[in-house]
This record gives C-alpha cells, structure tokens and sequence, in this order.
C-alpha cells in the first residue's frame, strides 16, 4: 500500500483539521440536499421527502463521527484529547498534583540515582569497540579478587604476542601506580599504567589527537620515553593545550615525550580508576623506581588482555592457548625435564575469563551494598505508587458522578480507563522529569559516598541513554501500577444511584476496601526499611564507637615517596630521618613518627614467624588469600605509639638508636604475645623469619591491640620494627603528627618542612586519622547514610498516604458523626472511633511488616557489624517510630472530625 | 438471494470493492456511488451513509480514490470520488481474489 497518501493525510487530518472538517459538512450537506431531490423526484411532498432523506442519513452528527473514526491518526487525536483533559484535571487540582508528582519524582529519582551508579560499576561494559570479544587470560586455578595476577611470564607473553591464530591483539597491563609528575617546572602526584605495546590497538582505542602507543613503542627496556595522556589529564593539567604533542612531562625524573591524548570516554580498563598517563612496559625500571627491568621480565605479569579473532570460539582458543603455555613450559625446561614433571607441566591450563567490563575492586566493595539499595529504592517506588493509588482512589470517587455521567452517555467502561490510565501516565512522567532532577544531585551524593574511600575514584555517571531508558521505564510501571487499580474500581458504577446521590456517600464502607490495603501494604514496606535503616545505622554507629587501640583526635597523617624523585637505599632513611627531626621543631607538634603502611588502608605487609624453641605449628606461616591478615608486620619510627596514641603494656617503644648498627628488636601486639607465649612474658624473646633466623629479633615491647588495616577485622598478630632495620624495599611511607589543637593547622608548615628538605619530595594523602577511619568505613557509611535517608523518607510517605485517606474518610463520615454527636456522644468519643479506625490499618500493616523484617534481614546479615540481623533495639525501636508517626497522621483528620457541628453536618444532607 | 442484506452483512472488503466497481465506470459523487451500487446489484446492496462515507474517506486515505468538488447534474454542489491508478490495481486484485474464493466456496458447497 502506498505510504505517501497515508503520511499526507495523517498530516492534514491532525494540523489542517478544520478544513477537513469543514468540507466533511459541506459533503454530508450536499448529500443530503441531493436525496432530498431525489426523493421528491420519486414523487414525494417536499416535508415528506426532507423527512425520509434525514431518516435514511441516519443523524449527520453520527455519520462525522464514524467518518473520523475511519480517518488516519484517530487513535492519535484520542490520545491527544486525553492528555489535555488530564492536565485540565491536574491543574483544577493542584495540591493533588504536587503531592502526587513529587512522591513520584522522590521515588523514581533514587530509583534512577541508584541505578546509574549501579550501571557504571556493574553493569557496563569498557567504551571500546566488541568488549564482549575481549579476555583476561590468566593461569586455571586462580580465586578471583579485585587484584589477581595472571601468573603468565614473560616469555609465554611473548610467543602469545608473536601467534595470530586464535587472537587479533594481545597485550599486558600493569595496576595503576602512583607517580611523581613534573610539568614546566611544576611537580605533582600523577597516576600512571603501564601497558604493553599492543594494549591500544587490542582494546581498539584510537587517539584524539597525536598517536596512540604501538608494539614498535616497547621494545627495548629503556628505549621508549614516550606516554600517552588521558583526556582528563589534558584537561586539567593541560588546559586542553592543542600543541600537546612533542610536549615532556618528567616521570619520576625521567624526561618522557607526550606522542598522544585518549579520547574523552575511555577512562581505561579499571572500572572506578583512571590513569593519568599509560606508557611502555619497556620504561619498568624508570616507573618504578628502585626495581630494574630483570623484576619485570621474571615476576608474573599483572594481567594480560586478549581480542579472539571473529568466529573463534572462545573454547578454541582456550585449546590453542593452553596447547601453547604447555610447549612454551616444555621448552623452558629443556630435554632434561623428568617424566613426573612433564606430567605436572601438561596438566597446566590457561584460563579465559571475560573482560568485557574491565577490572574494578569497585565492583567487588560495593556490589552487595549496590544490590541492597536497589531494593530500598525499589520498595520506596513501591510506596509512593501506593501513596498515588491511594490519591488517586480518593479521587475517583470524588468523580463518580462525573464518571457515571459519561457511562450513562455511551462512554465504554475501556474508553473511560484508557482516558484514567492516561491521566496516571501523565503524572507518572511529570513524576519522571522531576526524578531525573532528583537522579542528578543525588547520583553526585551518591558517587561522593563512593569515592570517600581511600583510593580516588573515578566514575562516569553521566545520564547516559541506558540511564535514561530506565527512567522511562520505571515511570511507565509507575505508572501502570498506581493508575489500574484505581481506574478499574472507579468505572465499577452502578449508574442510578451514583446519579441520584449527591456524591457523598453515607459510610466508608467497602468503598475504600482498595485504598485501605495500600495503606496496610505502606505501613509494612516502610517498616520493613526502617529496620533495615536502622540495622545499618546502629551498625555503623558500633563500627565508629569501636575501640581502634588508637587516639585518633589531632593526628595529621601525610605520605611520600622519596624514591620517585630518585632516593634509593641509605638515603631514604636518612631523609626520613631529617624530616622526623624537622617536623618536631614545628610548633603545635607533639609527637612526629613514620610507618611503612598507612593505618586502616586497604593495604598491609605480610611475613612469617618462627619463634625461636618452638616448633611452629602446621599451616601458620602459609597465607592464602583468607587469612591473609593473620600475620603483619609493619616498620615503624620512634615515637610512633605516642604518635598514633598506642598503648605500651610492657618493655618499651623504640628510640632513635634503634638504626642499622643496633641489635635487631621487635615490639609485638597482644594478639601476638598471646598466640606465641601465652601467658608467659614475652619480653627477652627471639624470633625470625624462618627456623634458621629464630634468633634474630629480640621482642623489647608489648603494645595493645590497634585495628591494622579493618575496623571489622580483629586485630591480626602483628609486630612491630624499626624502619631503619627494616631490609626490604619500602614504595612510600606514611608520617603520623600527633598535634597538640587541631592538627589540619600544621599542614602548611609541614609542606614548608618538606620543601626545605628536598623541593621536589611529593607529598600526598594529606588528611586526619579521623579522616582516614572515616574512609575506612566508605562502604557503611553509603549504606548507613542512604537507607537512613530513604527509611525517613517511606515514613513520610506513609504519613502523607495514612493523612490523606483519614481526612478523606473523616469527610465521608461527617454525617454519620453529626449524628453521633447530635445523639450525645462525646468528643472523646469521636476522636477515639477515628484514631482507632486508623490505627487498626497500622497495626495490621506493622506486624506484616515485623514479620517481613524477620525474614529478610537474613539477607543483610553480612553487611552488619555489632548488631544480629534481628537486633532487639531496633526491631523496638523501628516500630514505636512508625506508630508515633501515624498516630500524629491520624490526629489531624481524628480532631476535625471532632469539630464537626451537629446541626450543620444534618442540614447539608 | 432476493432477500435484502443489511448493512451490518455487508463485509468490510466487500464494500470496498463494491465501491471501486461502482467508480470504476466514471466518477461519481456520494449519492451517485450508492445508486450506483443499488443498481448494479439490482438492489441487493443499499449502502447507507453512516458505512459509505467511511469507507470512501478511507479509500481516499489509502491513495485508491482521488476527491474534487464539481456540479451535479441539476446545477449541484457534490463532492466527486474518481479511482486512481492504485485503486484500479486493487479493483483487480480484489476481483481475483473474489472470484477464487467464492468458486471455492461455491465447489465445496456443492461437494456432497
């Protein structure tokens, strides 16, 4: 069928409607004029001939009518005609509006806030071209963790680079490090990655401007002094300089040339970080100072990244993959490998795991709390679409006589819900637009709970199209979900006395047997999440008033990294020591230690201990990946206990003469002391790293327990060196100030400190050890601090809903309380039947919700610290809240109902 | 078939090529369609306007028929259907189509 006439007419029939209406009289006119004629040519009077023309017409009203429903765009024209009588009615009804719109907009708001950041570290995949085609290839038998290593070489990486059967593109990729940058004179604190030279063109990611590294970048080690730079880094270190090409930029003093810019979305392959500069695996030694590019080639690679070729399987490939990593082992070992070992060696495998969306520790810390508050904001969505229905029911039938007038007139009881359901649509759109304002701010609240953290985080939370979808998305089930109900109960009219009537009805009765189970199901949903709110605050509120072990009032914590500016060895403790004895004389300070990990950071230092004369038991000094955290150690300064507000319990700390040419010592937690002794004096005692070396250390202190790197996890056994007997390689150190007022006043003095020392020492992570516990607990706080929010916010809702159907059915029972009155009834009286009948609605709703909240929070026990998932405070607590809040709700509309006079109520019937 | 068939028998597709086949032999105005088919039907098909005039604006609509205002024999105003080449086209299809299918209606109604 041709599509232009189509087209054309729609066209007309919606933008020139009336000519086409017009002519449309004009056509019936003349068709009637013209039977007329021929009826009286048949012989007719002319009354009588008029009489049957209009007869066999059948009403030129009715046939219009049926013309235009036959015409393009009715359906369209219908919808239209709905739209503008739903905004007549919103706009007579303004205060309905509102309220309607904005519970609406609250909840689809943190429904979309919630999402985006949901969608960004969850669920979407890297901005590069087929992510799905893209693999981390790992060795088998690796437990997954936000920092795995794939546990390939180097030179299994090599033949992998040089085979193109199975893959289009192969690369390795390093963590991100910390650098020290300098630009123009200017140092400053830069996050670089370093990639192999196929990493670009793998992930197939093209430059923005300049060129992007390639395989000829990384080939001899020192050789390529070339980085490429983020879009971000251009921005803001550049001023998105256009002449940026050819520029240098000094890494850890190192000159590299700057040979191109990334384009704006791609932010890398960790999800939630993002370098500042990738340069040449080859530059090893000149990004990470101290290591020489022998480290890089013998320790397993980082991770290794792999594009299959089209219409490989991922199954062939692991086949190929493995077949290769087998021969690149037999080789390695050579024609004198025993058969066992030939057997060990064929047994090993390559793994493929999807790296479609990238790496993220993010994904691993937050994902659990992301879920729990999907379902918070999906039951506050709940609640308001309750809160509407219930709205909207009142409404419905305040309009019964409207909607009976139309019924009476021929409207179909579909036509009349369509009209309803577009209503609904209406406001659940305008609750939409208001909620992506919401989603805006909030998502930025959100992403600032987020990133608190210890490490920086980046995320792209821009309203994306996805976002955007489920916006829509939300708002149309929204929609749906409140506006059915109410729609289907208010075309149930039974016509004659609902026009008889005066509209008011005699009693509450069944009538509002609907909205009466919203406010039921209202009350148990906000319960539900008041005690979840309330679990996770009470458990936040255990984790801050913990005893850490530590004083963490006036602690200035600061961190460097001499070796970035080219220290290496002796020189490193001896600046360490200089700026000890520097930061001392600055006034204020009372106390100035280092150690060689920061407290409550998400990294640590693990090694094993012999105690000397005792045989260590089975299994104490292997560390997987669980009990990591069982064995510590940390190098620490003088003074550092009195720094961070440690307690000696025995021996003591450590001096300034406990350097390089003094007896090895060692002071040691409670932990520690109970687990090798007992109850027995540890002081005097030796122990090592190894049976042989159980001699070495002489433990000279005990100190009390102090939360390591967890306020969660119990203090592991942990001991205590001096850093200037500290043998193995320290990356950055962390200086404590113990300050005698608030210990942010030093900061200036301390940079100037530095300065002196050494211009160019890179200082960083600048913050109070209240800061840094706070940022400890980022994940607990984004829970505590938005289901709190939102638990506040359903109780409001509910208030709203449980005000709002009371005064509806205080306005319905006016006469009926005219004539409790007129008939002597108290005051009192009157006020207690209401709040009773109110009340009875939240207790109901109440123990399904206590009941719900047995069951669920199960769920969240995990995520609690310090409370059981059935906390009796605040399975108390949560309700006398609740019931506080809705009595208050029905004491409104119960008190006017006492207000209510007799004669006037009696005479208005 | 003497019988009158009202119009709410008159299936949807029958009335249309029932109104091309009227216009097939020249334009006509509204009343003139529905004479028309009167008379080729001998009467059969009395097509009221509440069924006609949807249908033709429909036609119209679907690029089969083309409309102009012109006079009536009697010096009368009338709005003129005239079949276009698509209508035509659709007039032969459907008068193919009508004809298998009541040859095939009509074989198995007399299949025994």
């Amino acid at each position: 069928m041709p599509l232009l006439p189509r087209l054309s007419s729609l066209w007309r029939n919606l933008f020139h409607k009336d000519r086409t209406e017009q002519e449309l009289t004009e056509e019936i006119d003349a068709y009637l004029e013209l039977l007329i004629e021929q009826k009286l040519n048949e012989g007719l009077a002319p009354e009588a001939a008029r009489r049957a023309a209009l007869l066999e017409l059948g009403g030129k009203q009715q046939v219009k009518e049926q013309v235009r429903e036959a015409r393009m765009g009715h359906q369209l024209e219908t919808l239209w005609q709905d739209l503008r009588y739903g905004l007549r009615t919103l706009r007579l009804n303004p205060a309905f509006a509102a309220v309607a719109a904005l519970s609406l907009a609250l909840g689809i708001g943190a429904n979309t806030a919630v999402f985006s950041l949901m969608d960004a570290v969850l669920l979407k995949t890297l901005p590069v071209k087929n992510p799905e085609r893209l693999f981390f290839l790992e060795k088998a038998g690796i437990p997954p963790g936000p920092k795995r290593f794939s546990n390939l070489s180097h030179a299994f990486f090599e033949q992998l680079r040089a085979q193109r059967e199975s893959l289009v593109g192969v690369c390795a990729f390093a963590y991100i490090l910390r650098v020290n940058a300098v630009v123009d004179g200017q140092a400053e604190v830069a996050q670089a990655q370093q990639v192999s030279g196929g990493f670009f063109a793998t992930l197939g990611v093209n430059s923005m401007l300049g060129r992007m590294l390639t395989e000829d970048d990384d080939k001899v080690p020192g050789g390529h002094p070339v980085a490429v730079i983020s879009y971000n880094y251009w921005q803001r270190r550049f001023a998105r300089d256009p002449a940026i090409v050819g520029k240098s930029v000094a890494v850890n003093g190192h000159p590299f040339t700057i040979i191109g810019v990334a384009p704006p979305d791609f932010f890398g392959v960790m999800v939630g970080e993002s370098p500042d500069l990738w340069a040449p695996a080859m530059m090893y030694a000149q990004l990470n100072p101290g290591r020489s590019i022998e480290e890089y080639f013998n320790n397993p690679l980082h991770n290794v990244l792999a594009r299959l070729k089209p219409g490989v399987s991922e199954q062939q490939t692991r086949v190929a993959v493995t077949s290769l990593l087998q021969q690149s082992l037999m080789a390695e070992g050579g024609a004198q490998l025993s058969p066992e070992r030939r057997q060990v060696l064929s047994q090993q495998s390559v793994a493929l795991k999807p790296a479609s969306q990238g790496l993220s520790r993010l994904r691993e810390q937050f994902s659990e709390p992301l879920r729990i508050l999907m379902a918070v904001v999906g039951l506050i969505l709940l609640i308001a679409c309750a809160n509407v229905a219930n709205l909207l029911l009142a409404r419905a039938t305040a309009r019964k006589k409207e909607i009976a007038v139309r019924l009476a007139l021929g409207a179909s009881r579909f036509r009349l819900i369509r009209q309803l359901l577009t209503e609904s649509m209406l406001l659940a759109l305008i609750g939409g637009a208001l909620g992506l304002l919401f989603a805006w701010w909030g998502s930025g609240f959100l992403l600032a709970l987020v990133g608190s953290g210890y490490d920086p985080v980046f995320l792209d939370l821009t309203l994306d199209l996805r976002v955007l979808g489920f916006t829509a998305a939300a708002s149309l089930v929204a929609g749906v979900l409140f506006g059915l109900a109410p729609a289907w109960r208010a075309t149930r009219v039974d016509l004659t006395p609902a026009l008889k009537d005066s509209a008011r009805g005699s009693g509450a009765g069944s009538r509002l047997g609907w909205g009466k189970t919203f406010v039921v199901v209202q009350v148990a949903l906000s319960l539900l999440l008041l005690i979840g709110a309330g679990l996770f605050a009470r458990s936040l509120e255990k984790l801050k008033s913990l005893d850490a072990g530590l004083n963490q009032e006036n602690v200035l914590l600061v961190s460097t990294d001499p070796r970035m500016i080219g220290y290496q060895g002796r020189q490193i403790a001896e600046l360490y020591q200089r700026m000890l004895e520097r930061i001392k004389t600055i006034p204020g300070v009372r106390y100035a230690s280092l150690s060689r990990q920061g407290l409550l950071t998400p990294y640590g230092s693990t090694m094993s201990v012999v105690v000397q004369g005792r045989a260590p038991r089975p299994g104490e000094n292997t560390f997987t990946r669980d009990n990591m955290n069982a064995q510590s150690y940390c190098g620490i300064g003088p003074e550092y206990f009195e720094a961070v507000g440690m307690t000696i319990l025995r021996g003591r700390g450590f001096t300034a003469q406990d350097d390089e040419n003094a007896p090895r010592v060692a002071v040691i937690n409670e932990t520690f002391a109970r687990y090798y002794f007992g109850d027995e004096n540890p002081i005097g005692r030796r122990f090592g790293g190894g049976p042989e070396t159980s001699g070495q250390i002489e433990i000279v202190g005990v100190v009390k327990d102090a939360k390591y790197k967890s306020l969660r996890e119990p203090a592991p056994r942990t001991h205590y060196i001096p850093y200037r007997q500290d043998s193995t390689s320290w990356r950055e150190s962390t200086f404590q100030i113990r300050t005698a007022a608030d210990p942010t006043g030093v900061i200036a003095a301390v940079r100037q400190a530095a300065r002196e020392i050494d211009a160019n020492l890179p200082l960083f992570n600048i913050k109070t050890l209240t800061t840094q516990i706070d940022e400890s607990l980022a994940q607990e706080r984004l829970i505590g601090a938005v289901s709190s929010f939102f638990g506040l916010l359903a109780l409001l809702l509910v208030a709203i809903g449980l005000y709002g159907i009371m005064a509806y059915t205080v306005s319905q029972r006016t006469r009926e309380v005219g004539v409790r009155m007129a008939l002597g009834a108290h005051r009192g009286a009157v006020l207690r039947m209401v709040l009773i009948q109110g009340m009875k609605l939240v207790l109901i709703g109440a123990g399904l919700g206590l009941a719900a909240s047995f069951a669920v929070t199960r769920l969240i026990a995990s995520q609690l610290f310090g409370v059981t998932a059935t906390d009796p405070v605040t399975f108390i607590g949560a309700p006398i809240l609740l019931l506080t809040v809705a009595l208050l709700a029905c004491f409104a509309p119960a008190r006017r109902a006492t207000k209510v006079d007799p004669l006037v109520a009696l005479r208005c019937e | 078939m003497n019988a009158k068939i009202k119009k709410t028998d008159l299936l949807q597709g029958t009335l249309d090529m029932l109104v091309l086949k009227a216009l097939a032999l020249g334009p006509l105005h509204g009343l003139g369609v529905s004479n028309r088919i009167a008379q080729i039907t001998q009467g059969v098909f009395q097509v009221k306007p509440g069924s006609l005039f949807p249908a033709l604006h429909r036609m119209e609509e679907a690029g089969w028929l083309t409309s102009s205002w012109g006079e009536s024999e009697n010096n009368r105003r009338a709005k003129y259907y005239r079949l276009t080449k698509a209508g035509q086209r659709q007039l032969k299809t459907e008068t193919e189509d009508w004809q298998r299918i009541s040859l095939a209606i009509a074989n198995a109604l007399q299949a025994s």
